[in-house]
């Protein structure tokens, strides 16, 4: 069994390959810098999570709160503009809930960050817009999803 | 001692320039194509180094074309210009993709 982070990461994925501007670049494991030729390119990650032990349904739940980065990078003569065209689209795509195992969990876009470089021969746009996924797991079960 | 750096600058642009069009009037250039990495993208940042004689009228936003025998990309435009120390007898042109 997956950790449930990797299944959200996965249902993230999911969503949000096959859009219209970035196609199936999507790239969960990319560590060295991107190539021209692989944009534009979006990046999701789960780069942090907050848990607590809570109450829930009578038991105890690991409550997770999971953040989901999705990093939009583009080089073109119009970045701004292609950062939003394509956000528009992830947002989108993404919605207000997810499927995780075959449950729908809620996905909150909690905000943005952005940032242009004319360094190369074309302008280079990066966006990164960050959602919060929560879910509830069994305790010392982490690929479990117990309720959502 | 006099030392004639214009002379020495033939040598140099003889031996390692390119022709090159820059606001249509073709010129010797020296083409700097180094890679550099942006917000987590590999691009490269072609410049060309040029006697500061040849791009004295040469302004932002003027049309740059390579040799097309040499560069698989050869429409730029001029992004910047910086004069080169010690001696401002050569400008780099910083050349952004057309």
């Amino acid at each position: 069994m997956a950790h449930i982070r990797k299944q959200v990461r996965d249902a993230v994925v999911a969503e949000v390959t096959g859009l219209a501007t970035t196609g199936a670049r999507v790239y969960t494991e990319q560590v060295a810098p991107l190539d021209p030729s692989q944009l534009p390119a979006l990046l999701v990650s789960t780069p942090a999570e907050d848990a607590e032990q809570s109450e829930k349904f009578g038991g105890v739940l690991v409550r997770r709160e999971i953040t989901v980065d999705i990093a939009i990078k583009v080089k073109t003569g119009t970045p701004v503009a292609t950062l939003d065209a394509i956000a528009e689209q992830v947002e989108t795509a993404l919605g207000t809930t997810l499927t995780v195992a075959g449950a729908p969990v809620d996905v909150d876009y909690v905000g943005m960050q952005s940032d242009l470089s004319d360094d190369a021969d074309r302008a280079i746009g990066s966006m990164v817009l960050r959602f919060t996924v929560t879910v509830w797991t069994e305790p010392g079960a982490p690929g479990v999803l117990a309720a959502t | 001692v006099t030392v004639d750096f214009s002379a020495s600058l033939d040598a140099l642009y003889a031996t390692f320039g390119e022709s090159a069009t820059i606001a249509g009037s073709p010129i010797t250039a020296i083409y700097d194509g180094g890679h550099v990495e942006a917000l987590g993208v590999i691009g490269t940042q072609p410049s060309l180094r040029c006697r500061a004689a040849d791009v004295s009228a040469i302004a932002v936003g003027a049309a740059v074309e390579l040799d097309p025998l040499l560069h698989a990309i050869v429409s730029y435009t001029v992004r910047e210009r910086q004069v080169l120390p010690p001696d401002e007898l050569e400008v780099r042109l910083i050349l952004e993709r057309a």
